[in-house]
Parts: C-alpha cells; sequence; structure tokens
C-alpha cells in the first residue's frame, strides 16, 4: 500500500517565503531552534513546512539542514524582492517536480479554475483531508505557481500563463509573432539598401561600448553574462554586404 | 450496479485506468495505488468511480479484482493527452447521475444545489460537496463544464451528432484500428489466428500504440512484456508444460526446458529481463530502479513482435525464421 503522499506546505505563502529566507541566511547545516531564531517564528510552524521544502529541493539534511543551491538562490532573491530571479527560481523547483508539475497541468487542461475549486484539486491530490492547515497549504502552492508566473489570477479565476516552463520565456503571442515577422521583414529590406552602398566595407572597424547599468544583486553571474555577450558578437558571420566587384 | 458517486479526480480516474490495464488478469486497489503513487483510498476511490463510468469492471468476491473494460479504458490509456478529455467526456455524458447533475446545474446555477438535488434523486450516501467536487473536476477537465468565477460553472452545450469530442472519440478509435491493422500485417493472418487475442494480441497493439505516443516507454514494456507472458502460458497448454507456480516470463521459459531452442529461449531471456527491470522497483543486485529509455522500449515492443512471430512458425509449420 502507498502510504506516502505529497507534503503541501505547513503555512502560507509569505511564511514560507521568511522560512526560505532564513535557511538562507545560515552559514552551515543546522537545527529547527537555530531556524526558528533568525526567522522568529516558532520551530513547530517551520517544521510543518519542511518535509515540503525538502521534497522540492529547497533544503536538504536530516536532522540538520541548510539551504541547497537552489534554495540560496531563491532566498538571494526574496530577500532583494527581484521578481524576475523569484520566478526563475520557482520554475525551476516546479520543473523537477511530478506533483507541481501535474497541478499546473489540471489548470492548463482545464483552461481555467477558480481558486476554491484548485485548492480542492491540489489537497486531494495529495490525499490529504480538506482541513484548514491543508487548505493553506494548498493555497500556497497555488501562490507557488503565480510567483512562478506560470499562472495568472484573473478575476478571481486562475488561467495558465504564456510563459514556458522549460525556457522560463514567455511563448509569443500570435500578435506578437505577427509584428515580429513584419519587423524581422523590414529588417530585411534595410539589408538591401546596405548592400547598395558602393563601398568596400572589408576593412571598416566598429567600436561597440556596453554600458551596463546594473543593481548590486545583479552582480552574481555578471561575469558569465557578459562573457556570453561577448561570445555570441564575437560569433556573428560577417555581413554579406552584396558588393559585386 | 448501483449508482454511486466517489471522491475523485478526472486525473486520478485515468491514472487508475491506466493501471488495470496493465494486468490482464485483473488487480486491486493496494497494485492500483502502488503504480500511481496515491494512497489506497485514493486509488478505491478513482478504481470505483471508473467502474461507475464503465471503465473498468470488478471480478467476484473474495478477489474483488479490477479488470479493464474495452474497448473505454483501451482508448483512455492509448489516446493522445489531447485526446484523452474527449474519451472521458463519451464516458461521462453517459452516466445518468452526470447528466442530471448538469441538468440541475443548469436550472439552479449552482454547483452545490445541483449536487444535493442529485443526492436526494439517487439516494446517494457521500456528501453533496464531494459529489460536486468529483462532477466539478470531471467536468471541467473534459470541457462539459465551463468556470465562470466565484465558483459558478456552466453547461457547455452540445448537439449530440456535431459535438466535437465525438469526432475525437471516433478519431482514438480509428487510430486504435490503424495499430491493429499495422500488427495483424506484422504477424500475418495464420499467426493472428493462432495467438490469444484478448490477452496476446490486444496488449501487443497496446503497447505498439504506447511507443507512438512516446511519452512512457516503461508502460511499453509492461504491456508488451504481459502479451509475452501470456504467450508463454498459451505456448505451454499447447506443448504440455506445466508452467503452474511459476512467476515472470524467464520462470516460465526455464520450464520449457529442451522444448524451446536456445535462440528462442534467448529473446525470451532479453524481454523476461527487460520486463523486469521495468517493472520490479529497486534492483537488488545494484541497489537502484532502471529507467528504460524511449529507444529501448521501441525496441522492446517490436522484438517482442519478432519473437511471437518466431515461435509460432516453428510450432504450426516447422519454419525456422527469426
Amino acid at each position: 500500500m502507498s502510504e506516502e503522499t505529497f507534503k503541501l506546505p505547513g503555512s502560507s505563502y509569505e511564511e514560507l517565503c521568511k522560512i526560505i529566507q532564513a535557511y538562507g541566511k545560515l552559514t552551515k547545516s543546522s537545527s529547527l531552534e537555530d531556524v526558528s531564531q533568525i526567522v522568529k517564528m516558532h520551530a513547530t510552524a517551520i517544521s510543518r513546512n519542511n518535509a515540503f521544502l525538502s521534497t522540492a529541493g529547497i533544503i536538504e539534511g536530516r536532522r540538520l539542514k541548510s539551504a541547497t543551491i537552489l534554495g540560496k538562490k531563491l532566498a538571494r532573491a526574496l530577500d532583494y524582492e527581484n521578481s524576475n530571479e523569484i520566478s526563475s527560481a520557482w520554475r525551476e523547483i516546479v520543473k523537477t517536480n511530478e506533483f507541481l508539475l501535474k497541478m499546473l497541468a489540471a489548470i492548463r487542461i482545464r483552461k481555467t479554475m477558480d481558486i476554491t475549486t484548485f485548492q480542492s484539486h491540489i489537497a486531494y491530490s495529495a490525499g490529504r483531508t480538506k482541513s484548514t492547515n491543508i487548505m493553506a497549504g494548498a493555497k500556497a502552492i497555488i501562490e507557488i505557481l503565480k510567483s512562478a508566473e506560470l499562472i495568472i489570477e484573473k478575476d478571481g479565476q486562475l488561467i495558465p500563463s504564456d510563459v514556458s516552463i522549460e525556457a522560463g520565456e514567455r511563448l509569443p503571442s500570435e500578435q506578437e509573432i505577427s509584428s515580429q515577422l513584419k519587423r524581422s521583414q523590414e529588417q530585411e529590406q534595410t539589408v538591401v539598401e546596405i548592400s547598395q552602398v558602393p563601398t568596400d566595407s572589408r576593412n571598416v572597424s566598429v567600436s561597440i561600448q556596453i554600458r551596463l547599468d546594473i543593481k548590486p544583486e545583479e552582480l552574481d553571474g555578471l561575469g558569465i553574462r557578459v562573457k556570453k555577450l561577448l561570445d555570441e558578437i564575437a560569433a556573428v558571420k560577417p555581413i554579406d554586404t552584396g558588393i559585386v566587384k | 450496479m448501483p449508482l454511486d458517486i466517489f471522491p475523485t479526480t478526472a486525473e486520478h480516474i485515468i491514472a487508475a485506468t491506466d493501471a488495470v490495464t496493465t494486468r490482464e488478469d485483473g488487480c486491486d486497489d493496494n497494485y492500483v495505488a502502488r503504480f500511481i503513487d496515491v494512497p489506497q483510498g485514493n486509488a478505491h476511490n478513482a478504481l470505483e468511480m471508473a467502474k461507475q463510468l464503465g471503465l473498468v469492471g470488478q471480478g467476484p468476491a473474495p478477489e474483488n479484482l479490477y479488470f479493464p473494460q474495452k474497448p473505454f479504458a483501451i482508448y483512455l490509456v492509448t489516446a493522445k493527452d489531447s485526446q484523452k478529455a474527449a474519451v472521458l467526456r463519451l464516458v461521462l455524458e453517459n452516466f445518468e447521475p452526470y447528466c442530471i447533475f448538469k441538468q440541475r446545474l443548469a436550472v439552479t446555477e449552482l454547483a452545490a444545489r445541483a449536487a444535493e438535488q442529485v443526492k436526494l434523486i439517487f439516494n446517494l450516501t457521500p456528501h453533496r460537496d464531494e459529489i460536486r467536487d468529483t462532477f466539478i473536476s470531471l467536468g471541467t477537465f473534459t470541457q462539459s463544464l465551463i468556470t465562470e468565477g466565484a465558483g459558478l460553472f456552466k453547461v457547455v452545450d452540445y448537439e449530440s451528432p456535431k459535438a466535437d469530442f465525438l469526432h475525437i472519440v471516433a478519431e482514438v478509435a480509428a487510430d486504435r484500428g490503424l495499430a491493429e491493422a499495422i500488427i495483424r500485417r506484422r504477424l500475418g493472418d495464420e499467426i493472428v489466428g493462432w495467438i490469444n487475442q484478448q490477452e496476446v494480441l490486444s496488449p501487443l497493439i497496446t503497447a505498439y500504440q504506447r511507443v507512438g505516443l512516446g511519452n512512457d516507454a516503461r508502460s511499453c514494456v509492461v504491456h508488451a512484456g504481459n502479451a509475452i507472458e501470456s504467450f508463454l502460458v498459451q505456448l505451454g497448454a499447447h506443448m504440455g508444460v506445466g508452467l503452474v507456480g511459476t512467476t515472470g516470463i524467464n520462470g516460465k521459459v526455464e520450464r520449457f526446458g529442451n522444448q524451446l531452442n536456445a535462440k528462442h529461449k534467448n529473446m525470451l531471456k532479453y524481454l523476461g529481463h527487460v520486463r523486469n527491470a521495468a517493472d520490479h522497483g529497486i534492483d537488488t543486485e545494484i541497489g537502484n530502479s532502471w529507467d528504460i529509455s524511449t529507444e529501448s522500449a521501441t525496441e522492446y515492443v517490436h522484438v517482442a513482435i519478432s519473437t511471437v512471430k518466431s515461435i509460432v512458425k516453428l510450432v504450426l509449420n516447422r519454419e525456422f525464421i527469426i
């Protein structure tokens, strides 16, 4: 018999985030009491959430626990209220969690669900009865999917967003695809105009200055991003000017 | 069978039906609970609701084993994800309490009130909220109901002969027919006429269809493996080999002794070992479970078909073709 059920969070989304932030501040694996002192919440309130946090890959360890790399990324994003990083981290968590993926699929296939129906669905799917705590945990799952920008709340209903879970990129709408196509056609026309310039451009050097306007919390990983940008520029093939000599 | 409603979701009903189709000889709710990884109570409710909808049947006491009800159980598990809702809707729209629920919802505009009325009309025991939640889950999954917000739901009108979901179900049936035609052609009339239709041919077709879906390599191996084990039972009866007390493909193959040649035995052993990897959880030799790749699943189903064909050709005509 399978008695294992998915462990829902035992608190609201806000409390859950505070606990994640507390784990993010730890420098070594710590006990519930240590976390309790940082977050200023009772140890039982933290304990109610630990099973979920472990299952979701946010914390690790047995009696003494610490944040995983992903957990630290999420905690830092929550500390700085960086909404892009918060949604990106939650998406990574959802992507690797079968239960959360199933909950997302439930909304996608139904196209729309109201909040209480979805809460019941989450509670039942987790194998739990609808108690106050369980429904709070189910609500936290909804908030996680919203924070991940995978679902949107509109007029009290939940609808799937157009954000792709794989790439974390928003899927373009038909209108956007159409305008992108139009822009690309215009660019093609521009290239044609350049090709008509009667000069030899092979020896022209172009100096590009890049000004980075960033916040302190965006410093992490900046080197990798800049290197990627430079690599992309270096990889651009020379423009075929179409000049006939 | 008395009409009843059980607290469950559309997703659990589909998963439970899928689990039942992997055991042609029947299974209990404990097997289904382990197969779909939910508590036994949830598995039981999903199975009982699937039974109400005509997707699974139940054998006699004391075992009370569940069996797949064809063709809709097979349609449901071999349909593409986009088609599953249509198959489920077809059986749902034929379930009288749901039809009355829709009628009452149209009149009262309140799902809880409609559920209460269904409870009274059919003298049902579950709480009205359980009836409402189950019907809302099924209705919204199948696009038979749409959410209007603030806990309100609207019945989607459909004109039966023109309903899209009926066309989709027809497509699913046609897909099954096409898959069956391919397997029949591959095996040939003589082989198809000899093998057991329900226990060998049908799971081979299901395995072939699951390969086409490309989303569950393990189930391809499970269905084809079931076909091979049933084939060995049939072959044992034909050759007078007693297989009582043997479990699995490898155990049965050993019982044949010299009545099977080494080439066929080793082909069957391959099928047995890969099936064990797919179906037996933790392998004590490696202390881990095996994942099944899409490529292996595809090869497995084709080898299963070729092995059946090769053995039957030898048995019937003394032809040695692998």
